[in-house]
């Protein structure tokens, strides 16, 4: 089920360095999305530029069926939406995209979020917490002040967190912060990614040398965003793939191979 | 008859609205978005002989009020269009034209001998126009010998409906219309996308993984009404007219430049319900006009 309706913005929160939640009364959208899935938001119905939508993962769906948002600007598009107000409507059409596949009961999840990656990791992360499972979250950001939901996540799960500037927690990236902690606890491990190429890049070898299986959330520029343009097209190594429809989630070593 | 309804050839269209070639694949995915069976008609995404992979990614880039995209006729290719994307099409209740491309004028008529069979679909729209393919595609359409003779070549082997789809890198656009007209097209269908091409000013490198693609979307609105226009006054065959459109307004004008009927392409990722918003829209113009039907507007552009 894909809705294709104008929606009215019931909840609007700014964080920390100006990353904006937006929750939309969508029941549609609530009643299907899953965590990893997307939706297509139109920036504005009136001007004829931006003229695209823009992808964005779901964030959240609460139990009175509102489904959220979290928006970094940084282009025009995102930050007409982010302008947008409490009682504006706007025309969503989704949930879209292939989710992150729900791990095996005796697993222990593993979720890393880089930057906005929090955005759908965030989501995966409650679901697994209703399932009953204890996932460890590691979540690294550019600065302190980039790092959301901070109270919120150290309350409800494990966390590791990490700073490029060092000005919270551990200095680098998150990525490195993974060998040192894992094997801390036992077991089986499955690991869920969201963020910048670069943080990609940097896990490929640790999974691929324990063969871990790591969903990731890739992204690429969208036109239909439901599959039939073939604009969005990602290499993997099965040859070409649509972003929209094969994915966004994908296996981590389809896309990157081991430099 | 309703006053949307127009003849083109033997084929009837319940309204003067179709959907672009590459803009909905074959279908399917946009079933669930928008009521395909109140267009007046839908363009397939051109097939080749055989598989094509696409080009290099990123495939698409916005740019002020439209897009380029240089996806390099991604598709099944005809043997997987036959086991694959031709039942749905099969069952749809509009007119299913069936865009082919060809990296040679072989393929092209080997392609059409194998549709020409079925008979679900009652236009054959020949795609010598796209920008994103090294071989074939734009060469055919920028090349006034090589335009006849793809065109009476495909003539000779199929009965279906055949319009030509032409592209406005040219310097002369009525010639090579009227070239395919005299080749046995029975409407020119245009335009494709304008060449174009992005750079990033940060990394020094093209914004397509092609490096160049095809510009389309409200940017190039204008540009094609005058392609269209020339075009009407250089043939006498119908036009079906495309390129940036964007509301039920344009439509209107499309036709007033010499469309018969028109196509939608890029604005439908805006807003897949722009064709069935238009509907009323457009009955509602008629009406206003004082006109029976909304044919009567074709080519009837005021020049003092
Ligand atoms: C499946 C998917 C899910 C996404 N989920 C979220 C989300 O939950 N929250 C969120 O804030 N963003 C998300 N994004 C990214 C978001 O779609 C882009 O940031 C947005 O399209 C940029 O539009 P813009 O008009 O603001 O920027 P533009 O004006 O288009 O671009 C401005 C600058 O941003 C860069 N940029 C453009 N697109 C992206 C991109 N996809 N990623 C990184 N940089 C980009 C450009 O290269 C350019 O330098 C997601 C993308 C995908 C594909
Ligand atoms: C993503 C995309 C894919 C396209 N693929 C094809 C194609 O396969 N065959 C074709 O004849 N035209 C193709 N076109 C061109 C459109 O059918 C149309 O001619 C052009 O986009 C201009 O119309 P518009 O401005 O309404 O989009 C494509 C256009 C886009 C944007
Ligand atoms: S955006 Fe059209 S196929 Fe993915």
């Amino acid at each position: 089920m894909i809705a294709n309706l104008k929606y009215r913005i019931i909840k609007k929160v700014v964080h920390n360095s100006g990353v904006v939640e937006l929750g939309f009364d969508a029941p549609e959208i609530a009643d299907y999305g899953l965590p990893g899935q997307f939706v297509n938001i139109q920036v504005s119905e009136k001007l004829p530029h931006p003229f695209l939508r823009r992808p964005i993962s779901i964030h959240d769906i609460t139990v009175n069926g509102e489904v959220c948002f979290l928006i970094k600007k940084v282009g025009t598009g995102t930050k007409m939406i982010c302008d947008s107000e409490i009682g504006d409507e706007l025309s969503l059409i989704g949930p879209s995209g292939k989710p992150f596949t729900m791990p095996n009961a005796n697993c222990t999840p593993v979720l890393i979020a880089g930057g906005i990656g929090i955005a759908p990791i965030y989501f995966l992360l409650n679901r697994l917490l209703n399932e009953g499972f204890e996932p460890l979250l590691f979540y690294g950001a550019g600065t302190s002040s980039e790092i959301l939901k901070k109270k919120e996540l150290i309350s409800s799960c494990k966390v590791y967190f990490a700073t490029d500037d060092g000005s919270f927690a551990k200095q680098g990236m998150v990525s490195e912060l993974l060998p040192q902690h894992i094997f801390e606890n036992s077991g089986e491990f499955c690991f869920y990614a969201c963020g910048p190429q670069p943080m990609f890049k940097s896990l490929a070898p640790f999974m691929k040398s324990h063969n871990f299986p790591c969903e990731i959330s890739a992204e690429e520029n969208m036109a239909c965003g439901i599959g039939a343009c073939y604009g969005c097209s990602l290499k993997t190594k099965d040859g070409y793939k649509r972003v929209c429809k094969d994915g966004p989630i994908f296996e981590l070593s389809d896309i990157f191979e081991e430099q | 008859m309703s006053i949307l309804e127009t003849k083109l050839g033997p084929v009837i269209f319940r309204n003067p609205i179709l959907l672009a070639s590459g803009i909905v694949g074959f279908g399917e995915e946009y079933r669930e978005l928008i009521d395909l069976e109140r267009v007046g008609g839908i363009v397939t995404k051109s097939i080749s002989l055989l598989p094509r992979p696409g080009n290099k990614p990123p495939r698409i880039v916005e740019t002020p009020c439209g897009m380029l995209n240089s996806i390099g006729l991604e598709n099944p290719g005809l043997e997987r269009f036959l086991t694959e994307k031709k039942q749905f099409l099969e069952t749809l209740k509009t007119n299913v034209v069936i865009s082919i491309a060809g990296s040679s004028i072989e393929d092209y008529v080997e392609i059409t001998r194998a549709i020409e069979p079925l008979d679900f679909f009652s236009v054959l729209e020949i795609n010598i126009s796209c920008p994103n393919v090294r071989e074939g595609g734009i060469l055919f359409g920028k090349d006034p010998h090589l335009t006849e003779s793809v065109v009476s070549r495909i003539r000779a082997v199929s009965g279906k409906e055949l319009w030509v789809k032409l592209t406005p890198n040219v310097t002369d656009i009525g010639l090579i219309a009227r070239v395919a007209e005299e080749a046995g097209a029975d409407a020119l269908a245009l335009v494709n996308t304008f060449e174009g091409m992005a750079i990033d000013i940060n990394t020094g490198k093209p914004k397509l993984g092609n490096v160049i693609g095809g510009l389309s979307g409200p940017a190039i609105k204008p540009l094609a009404i005058k392609k269209i226009w020339d075009v009407y006054q250089a043939v006498n065959i119908p036009i079906v007219g495309m390129g940036g459109i964007c509301c039920w307004q344009d439509i209107v004008e499309f036709m007033l430049a010499g469309a018969q009927l028109v196509q939608i392409g890029s604005a439908l990722f805006a807003n897949p319900k722009l064709p069935i918003i238009a509907i009323p829209k457009l009955e509602e113009f008629v009406v206003g006009k004082g006109l029976n039907s909304l044919n009567e507007i074709v080519g009837k552009v005021i020049i003092d």
